[in-house]
């Protein structure tokens, strides 16, 4: 494993309702870390302590080897972040916004800047409040990509654009990651969107952590099993298995920990396996909050 | 202190906000022109309305430069930045004074020579206007303080409203201490013990407006 990047452990951060609840999570260099969060989860407060704009009451956070908040001058001159509601100033225009973020930044790309605005379809004079979302969006992405930062800290980049615009932009993180050791931390509430370029993937919930693994093992290890339970027959509990709905004599078993012993151990119970189906991250989110709701209040 | 951004964040709100600067001077010379050429009530309507640039000036200077940065969510785009919030809070406020310290110069500076060349004004009265024109710039420190501390545009607007009104009770005030009203006529500018305590005063209330505000920014845990 890498050295960490981003270093969070036993975070806490207290509001009047809402408690972000012993936060620990390690993001190696290199790595693309997706977090996936219903809105209200905890996933900007995350974002926003790890930037050290908000502060957190208790628990270590270390951001490219520096302490967070006391560290953030030094840590941001290597991050860049950008969030759903971040908007560049409206009278400017998007050259002005280059030149000033190139007055901050030594390392400032401006070839790539000047690539991204073909590959966007931007113009230099435009000014921003001329621009539609999407462009807004992806004019404030240019300014973070062109640092060349060593962090990318993304809170919901994609919330409200059109498939055309996610697509570019996602296309542009995809390009950003094959920059060796870049690091990136996006967070979404579309599991689509994480999926496709992250490698692995944390789900938060209600201020805590519920998960967070690769995000082929997700994808290995959950499963959905149709089954058919004849008159008489009760259902096992079954080791893996976190969810069952049941419907008279049909049930749909979640498995967590899914291997090709468990449809044998229904089978073995005299409950008929109909169909073993893969699952989607969004159904496995759900599935996943679903589970940790019901551990939480029982 | 990392200082090193604070300077390219005064020019990006010079370059933002240069047109209220323009504004500022324009009316403010009108304001000199009407006190020069204009004969009795429009005299006086150009004296009052120096004032009152001066006080529209400040307040919109600390609106538009400190309140819109929250209120048009263009703070995360700064805090993005190599920056703490306590140097967000020096670049501000030192953005506020500059673009205010411009046409605030001017229409002091020609204030005071109007003052001086003019038959029709008393000379003794040069230490006053003086004074009034410092309190607005402690005014205007005043509003960036509760702004910045307050994150609050309606904070912000009550501040606004407190300290100009205030602006007629110092008038008021000044015009009856017999200390200071007896040389408001004097054919020299008389720069009293009184008139001294008064000024200093300003500067300290300027000084610790502007400590107190770093201090409170600096113990925030939560900035955005």
């Amino acid at each position: 494993m890498n050295s960490p990047a981003i270093q969070l452990q036993g975070v806490v951060k207290r509001y009047k309702f809402f408690t972000l609840d012993n936060i620990s999570l390690t993001v190696p260099e290199g790595e693309v870390m997706g977090v996936i969060g219903p809105n209200g989860a905890g996933k900007s407060t995350t974002i926003r302590i790890l930037m050290g704009l908000v502060h957190q009451d208790r628990g270590e956070v270390r951001v490219l080897g520096r302490s967070m908040p006391a560290d953030q001058v030094a840590a941001k001159r290597d991050i860049g972040f950008n969030s759903e509601d971040m908007r560049l100033y409206g009278p400017m225009t998007i050259d002005w916004h280059l030149r000033f973020a190139r007055s901050i930044f030594p390392g400032w790309d401006e070839d790539y800047a000047t690539l991204l605005l073909k590959r966007f379809g931007l113009q230099r004079e435009q000014k921003v409040k001329g621009l539609s979302h999407g462009q807004r969006v992806k004019a404030a992405l240019l300014t973070v990509l062109a640092r060349r930062p060593k962090l990318m800290l993304l809170d919901e980049p994609t919330t409200g654009l059109d498939p055309v615009a996610r697509h570019e932009i996602l296309r542009e993180l995809t390009s950003a990651m094959a920059e060796e050791g870049r690091t990136i931390l996006f967070s979404s509430h579309n599991t689509q969107d994480v999926e496709q370029i992250s490698d692995r993937i944390t789900f938060i919930d209600r201020g805590r952590i519920i998960d967070s693994m690769d995000k082929e093992k997700y994808l290995d290890r959950w499963r959905r099993l149709r089954l058919e339970i004849p008159s008489g027959v009760l259902v096992p509990a079954v080791r893996g298995v976190v969810g069952i709905k049941q419907q008279g004599r049909l049930a749909v078993a979640t498995s967590s920990a899914f291997d090709d012993e468990l449809p044998g151990a229904y089978e073995r119970a005299g409950v008929r396996v109909q169909r073993v189906e893969t699952m989607t991250l969004e159904e496995i989110f759900v599935a996943n909050v679903e589970r940790s709701r019901e551990e939480v209040d029982a | 202190m990392n200082a090193t951004i604070i300077p390219q964040l005064i020019r990006k709100d010079i370059d933002l906000y240069r047109n209220f600067v323009i504004g500022g001077l324009a009316a403010g010379v009108v304001s000199i022109l009407l006190i020069l050429f204009g004969r009795g009530v429009l005299g006086l309507i150009g004296i009052i309305s120096l004032f009152i640039t001066m006080i529209v000036f400040a307040s919109l200077v600390t609106g538009q430069c400190l309140v819109n940065e929250r209120k048009h969510q263009t703070l995360s785009f700064l805090m993005s930045l190599p920056l703490s919030a306590l140097q967000y809070t020096v670049a501000k406020l030192a953005s506020a004074f500059v673009l205010f310290l411009v046409p605030w110069l001017v229409l002091t500076a020609a204030g005071t020579w109007i003052v001086m060349v003019s038959p029709a004004i008393a000379h003794g009265v040069l230490p006053m206007f003086l004074s009034l024109c410092l309190m607005i710039m402690v005014g205007m420190f005043l509003t960036c303080g509760v702004a910045l501390v307050a994150e609050s545009e309606g904070w912000f607007v009550t501040a606004t409203v407190v300290v100009n009104v205030s602006y007629n009770f110092v008038w008021i005030a000044i015009v009856n201490t017999p200390s200071l009203a007896k040389d408001l006529k004097g054919p020299t500018p008389i720069w009293s013990a009184t008139m001294l305590s008064l000024i200093g005063g300003e500067l300290a209330l300027m000084a610790a407006t502007i400590g107190l505000t770093l201090w409170l920014q600096s113990r925030k845990r939560d900035f955005i």
